[in-house]
């Protein structure tokens, strides 16, 4: 359910984003701006490494134990007033809020930006019983006026610049409530002021809100929402009812833990030091906020992932987005290509590991990445998303192992483990890359400079490389033989 | 190898060096190849932009997502280019024949040399 | 739902047969001291765009009654301060409340290191409501109340009280990730540091 129907594989829809000129230069300047926003920031902490290293320990902690936390943080929720619910998966999660809202006789909700509430289509499965799910968050807001998906974690409609975003507001807005004013520019602080508008009469009327959780503390049943612009305090405050949908890696053993975390986040998320808003609550207060407060613990997938060795530290993330913005592949085709709420790198290896690789356009993210490690060496969990990488890639391989005519990729891919498995093994291969080297270079037709041979085009499955490269004839003495033979250059 | 400061090598040329994935993240070269090749007699050693940047090769990901393989390859070289320089370097010869390749394509005449011929360079 | 619960820590429980449930946690690290940290806290606060004035307790009132001049103003029951002309919040609406123009709150806790305020609504800052729906927020935070950064706030705060954590006034990065200050909480933001 995380996926968009009817997605086409990774590749397909990367080479439609890559042609798409405007995209490209909104996914350019954001990721830049907020790449060097973050830099700054982590730049600023002294010991950054070492509270990475209390992050992700905290949440491993968590996840190694997690039918006790869960079990706890159920405990702390019923003492304190609130109601707790289990789904299994999206339906179930959708029905239990649906339910809730019904018992309420709402025709509507407002909601906190949610990606747990995303990846079920809780709005869709709203809509089909008759409630409206209003969308808070400005660019929610402008992700569900748009008609569109959203295609970052932090900044959902990071692909749309100003004028796009006026244009929507101006459009949409009157349809579902309070229109834009006429004479609406595209300054940033005026669009934001027209969202604020058109959101405060929803807010100040609605009865029931829907929020995910960034954290759940299992020892105290106390809810974290970490926010910017006050559309989360506003749905956590005002309604009578709050309905949280929360998966269940959200939880943290102590209140304690909260302290690297609360410390990552903001920085490695929108590159400040705290973010303007964070709010806490642990079930009901009487006097103060909703008065009814339900919380449903989401799997969805989850325990499928926990299961999974070398995947499970996935479930680490914090969701701060950082890796979709270092991320070279993501800057230039966007969150859409990965045809999922969760895009870039950690998308690339939450869908296979929540949904299986079973279908192929899942089975095609865990390539979508060129393997560079930048992503890893934001993660401010230290998730080592490379390494998960390789081990989905095993597992769509090992998913078509049952295939009558072996994928000539599982066979390379079985090759190349087999060769790298081993440094003796390396060094053979090689040599046998020297062999091709000589073969090939007898039919270059080109000549790099430097008077090096070179491959032009190549028909049949080289084509893809030789598109718009060369291929360089692999040189006739590799790098290994030519440091053996010289003793490290000392008798060329 | 990395130890030595005077590589006592001779290189009089324009370069620009590409630090790679691989040493830059995964081996943690950091920047101690530049400061080797800041040793080399002759050479003009010029700032990549974007150099930590990943050059798109990444394997399989070159031939599997070309497309999105080849965008990366194109910035790379463009920023290549841009330096003015006659040679870029790289530790990494996968790296190099992307790169290459895509220099090459262009009709760039930027040569690619691998870290250890501009360190054996004597002439 | 007794049913999905049983199932989900089942599920848990068998992906973690083989796993040892010891990690060890290591304590996160701290900052650096800093000699001064009310000033610290002021200049990160400002960083964000928030207005900061530092009066003695003599000057505080007049100082509080220049930050909501010319504006309708609600104030914690609690509040050990008098402003002019304020209501004392009685269970107001939220509609009323959309009505007044602005709110004076005392903090909690104040954290130098990241510019942070935080609130946990007892007497003297009130219910969540109120330093939320009126478009300024002067808050004021006595200097002892300042702490060098998130461990500190977090060793003192009660987890079983609502909180609210502020730094800066409401904002927004949604359009082309530039920032705008003001969207739905105060815009405006003023933080009062009395000695
Ligand atoms: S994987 Fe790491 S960097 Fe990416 S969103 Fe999650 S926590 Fe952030």
């Amino acid at each position: 359910m995380s996926t968009f129907v009817g997605m086409p594989p990774f590749p397909t829809a990367a080479r439609a984003a890559l042609g798409d000129t405007q995209l490209r230069h909104n996914l350019a300047h954001a990721t830049r701006t907020i790449r060097d926003k973050r830099a700054r920031v982590v730049a600023e902490v002294e010991d950054w490494e070492e509270l990475r290293v209390a992050g992700a320990a905290v949440k491993e902690a968590a996840l190694r134990d997690l039918a006790t936390h869960l079990e706890t943080l159920e405990t702390s929720l019923i003492a304190a007033g609130a109601t707790v619910h289990w789904a299994r998966d999206a339906a179930e999660a959708n029905a239990i809020v649906a339910a809730v809202a019904r018992s309420h006789e709402v025709d509507e909700v407002v909601k906190v930006k949610s990606m747990a509430t995303q990846e079920i289509g809780l709005n869709e499965a709203l809509e089909a019983e008759g409630i409206a799910a209003w969308e808070t968050d400005l660019a929610e807001l402008i992700v569900q006026l748009g008609g569109d998906q959203p295609s970052h974690i932090l900044v959902p409609a990071i692909h749309r610049n100003r004028a796009e975003i006026r244009e929507i507001f101006l459009r949409r807005m009157g349809d579902v409530g309070r229109p834009a004013p006429a004479d609406l520019t595209d300054e940033p602080s005026v669009l934001a002021g027209a969202a604020r508008e058109h959101l405060r009469e929803k807010f100040l009327r609605a009865k029931v809100a829907v929020s995910g959780a960034n954290f759940a503390v299992a020892e105290t049943g106390t809810l974290v929402v970490v926010e910017s612009e006050g559309n989360g305090r506003m749905c956590l405050t005002l309604p009578e009812v709050l309905v949280s949908v929360v998966g269940i890696e959200k939880v943290v053993p102590t209140w304690a833990d909260l302290d690297p975390l609360l410390r990552l986040l903001p920085r490695s998320s929108t590159g400040e030091r705290m973010n303007p808003y964070t709010s806490t609550w642990t079930g009901v207060t009487p006097g103060d906020g909703p008065q009814e407060v339900h919380v449903v613990l989401l799997d969805n997938g989850r325990t499928r992932a926990l299961a999974d060795d070398v995947g499970r530290q996935a479930l680490r993330c914090i969701r701060c987005s950082a890796c979709l913005n270092v991320c070279p592949v993501y800057e230039r085709v966007g969150g859409h290509a990965y045809g999922s709420v969760y895009p870039g790198p950690i998308g690339a290896i939450l869908n296979p590991l929540l949904n299986g690789v079973s279908d192929e356009q899942t089975a095609s993210l865990p390539y979508a990445s060129s393997l560079c490690g930048a992503c890893f060496e934001v993660c401010p969990v230290m998730i080592d998303i490379p390494s998960v990488l390789v081990d989905q890639r095993a597992a769509v391989v090992d998913s078509h192992r049952g295939d009558r005519v072996p994928k000539a990729e599982a066979v390379a891919m079985r090759a190349a483990a087999y060769a790298f498995s081993d440094a003796r093994r390396l060094a053979w291969a090689e040599k046998g890359s020297g062999l091709a080297g000589r073969v090939v270079a007898r039919f270059g037709r080109t000549a790099l400079p430097g008077g090096r041979p070179a491959v032009g085009r190549l028909p049949g499955p080289g084509a893809a490389w030789t598109s718009a490269r060369d291929l360089p004839a692999p040189p006739a003495e590799s790098f290994r033989a030519w440091w053996a033979r010289t003793d490290g250059g000392r008798h060329e | 190898m990395l130890g030595v400061t005077d590589v006592g090598a001779y290189f009089p040329h324009r370069v620009t060096y590409h630090p790679t994935c691989h040493s830059l993240r995964m081996l943690g070269v950091g920047d101690r190849p530049r400061q080797l090749l800041e040793q080399v007699r002759g050479i003009t050693l010029v700032d990549l932009p974007g150099a930590e940047e990943c050059c798109g090769f990444g394997g399989t990901f070159a031939v599997k997502n070309a497309d999105t393989s080849i965008a990366m390859g194109t910035d790379k070289a463009r920023h290549v280019r841009d330096t003015g320089a006659e040679v870029l370097v790289a530790g990494d010869n996968s790296c190099l024949m992307h790169i290459g390749g895509t220099l090459s394509r262009q009709r760039s005449g930027v040569r690619t040399m691998h870290l250890a011929e501009i360190l054996a360079a004597t002439a | 739902m007794s049913d999905a619960r049983s199932e989900i820590l089942g599920r848990v429980r068998s992906a973690l047969a083989d796993v040892s449930p010891a990690v060890a946690v290591p304590a996160p690290p701290r900052i650096t001291p800093v000699a001064d940290l009310v000033a610290l806290f002021c200049e990160r606060v400002e960083d964000y765009r928030a207005t900061v004035t530092r009066c003695s307790a003599a000057e505080l009132a007049s100082v509080v009654a220049d930050a909501v001049a010319g504006l309708s103003v609600v104030v914690p029951p609690g509040l050990d301060l008098a402003v002019p002309g304020s209501v004392a919040d009685d269970d107001l609406s939220a509609a009323e409340l959309d009505a007044i123009g602005a709110v004076v709150t005392a903090a909690r806790v104040g954290i130098a290191e990241t510019g942070t305020i935080v609130l946990d609504h007892a007497d003297d800052q009130g219910r969540r409501a109120i330093s939320l729906v009126p478009d300024r927020h002067v808050c004021v935070v006595r200097e002892d109340q300042v702490v060098a950064d998130v461990p500190d706030a977090v060793a003192l705060l009660d987890p079983a009280r609502p909180l609210t954590w502020i730094s800066g006034p409401s904002a927004t990065s949604d359009i082309e990730l530039d920032r705008v200050e003001g969207v739905h909480g105060p815009r405006t933001l003023h933080v009062v540091v009395v000695a």
